[in-house]
């Protein structure tokens, strides 16, 4: 008897434990797609390719969020067409960030650079964890050391069930 | 003890949480430093707005402390700082020149006749590659430019009277007694 609701619960926690995660990984999947309607023909597939990476890590300025690739935008128009020029001229990719940069600022990327000023935007989330962790296995430990013994709970659990009959 | 300290981390990570959204709210995204201050002009070459003979040319335009004010006929904020712009241009304290963005050249033509020309020239930017050289945001913005052609300052939004006096103004004579 004991040993199933030990079990019932084991399984709860499991399934609440799986239904967030699965609702994580859906809200992680949600990625808004908008379409853009440039009509650019490139002479080979590898420029398309770098033209798609190149819009797709630089963001549109003047919007919430968007990257390059996604907006309408005016600017990000003739920012496109601007890569698409360079792209043309077959300019490298690194030429044509440090173009956008050199005008923009690290703004105009989508990864800020990962240099001294930046450590705490990349790590930060990380060290976070790892102090919830901390956190964690603190309160559990001393849960643990102030609950009742699971057995002497059963058993307890037991009797009364068997003086209520 | 230091359980109890613990505590309270949920309730002062929340509080520290409020505080830096709440910082955020009154910060601007857009009031970026331009990366080009301190750099110089961008060369460009463009027809003006006023008369298609008539080159608006980066190089002409040193020797003497300028405004470049960015502009559409489109533009809102921009038809809001047009009279700013008129009686700053009619006091003669420093050559206000334009850069029209992203603009149809008759639209622009025929606001300027029906409003004033604060410019003494403006350049069609017609492609908005001279923008994109300028690191233009948006319209409008206007740009300090010293005798020696360099950019010292850029400002995004509308030239308000307050603008005028405490930020453009100063810079601008700093730069004239430079």
């Amino acid at each position: 008897m004991a040993y199933h609701s030990k079990m019932a619960k084991c399984m709860k926690q499991w399934l609440s434990v799986s239904v967030i995660l699965i609702i994580a990984w859906c809200s992680s999947m949600t990625l808004v797609h908008a379409e853009t309607r440039d009509t650019y023909t490139f002479a080979s597939s590898a420029a398309h390719e770098k033209f798609d990476n190149l819009t797709h890590h630089l963001r549109c300025l003047v919007c919430q969020n968007q990257s390059l690739a996604d907006s309408n935008a005016e600017l990000a128009i003739d920012l496109r067409q601007q890569i698409y020029d360079m792209v043309n001229k077959n300019q490298s990719e690194q030429t044509i960030i440090d173009f956008m940069v050199s005008r923009y600022g690290d703004f105009v990327l989508y990864e800020p650079p990962l240099r001294l000023d930046t450590y705490l935007l990349w790590f930060g989330p990380f060290v976070l964890l790892i102090v919830g962790f901390i956190v964690l296995a603190f309160v559990i430990r001393n849960h643990k050391s102030t609950s009742p013994d699971i057995k002497n709970f059963d058993e307890l659990l037991t009797k009364q069930s068997h003086s209520s009959l | 003890m230091l359980i109890r300290a613990l505590k309270w981390l949920p309730l002062l990570s929340f509080l520290g949480l409020i505080f830096f959204l709440w910082q955020g709210l009154s910060h601007d995204p857009k009031l970026l430093p331009s990366r080009l201050t301190g750099k110089h002009l961008p060369n460009f070459n463009l027809i003006s707005v006023e008369n298609s003979h008539q080159h608006l040319i980066a190089q002409d335009l040193q020797g003497q402390v300028i405004l470049i004010n960015v502009w559409a006929s489109w533009c809102v904020a921009c038809q809001q700082e047009h009279s700013m712009l008129l009686s700053l241009s009619g006091q003669q304290k420093v050559p206000i020149y334009g850069l029209n963005w992203k603009d149809n050249l008759i639209a622009a033509q025929n606001w300027l006749q029906m409003a004033g020309d604060p410019y003494q020239l403006s350049g069609f930017d017609a492609t908005g590659r001279t923008a994109i050289d300028l690191g233009v945001y948006g319209v409008p913005e206007t740009f300090v430019i010293d005798k020696y052609g360099i950019i010292r300052y850029r400002h995004a939004g509308p030239v308000t009277p307050a603008v005028w006096r405490e930020v453009l103004w100063p810079i601008i004579q700093k730069w004239q007694n430079a």
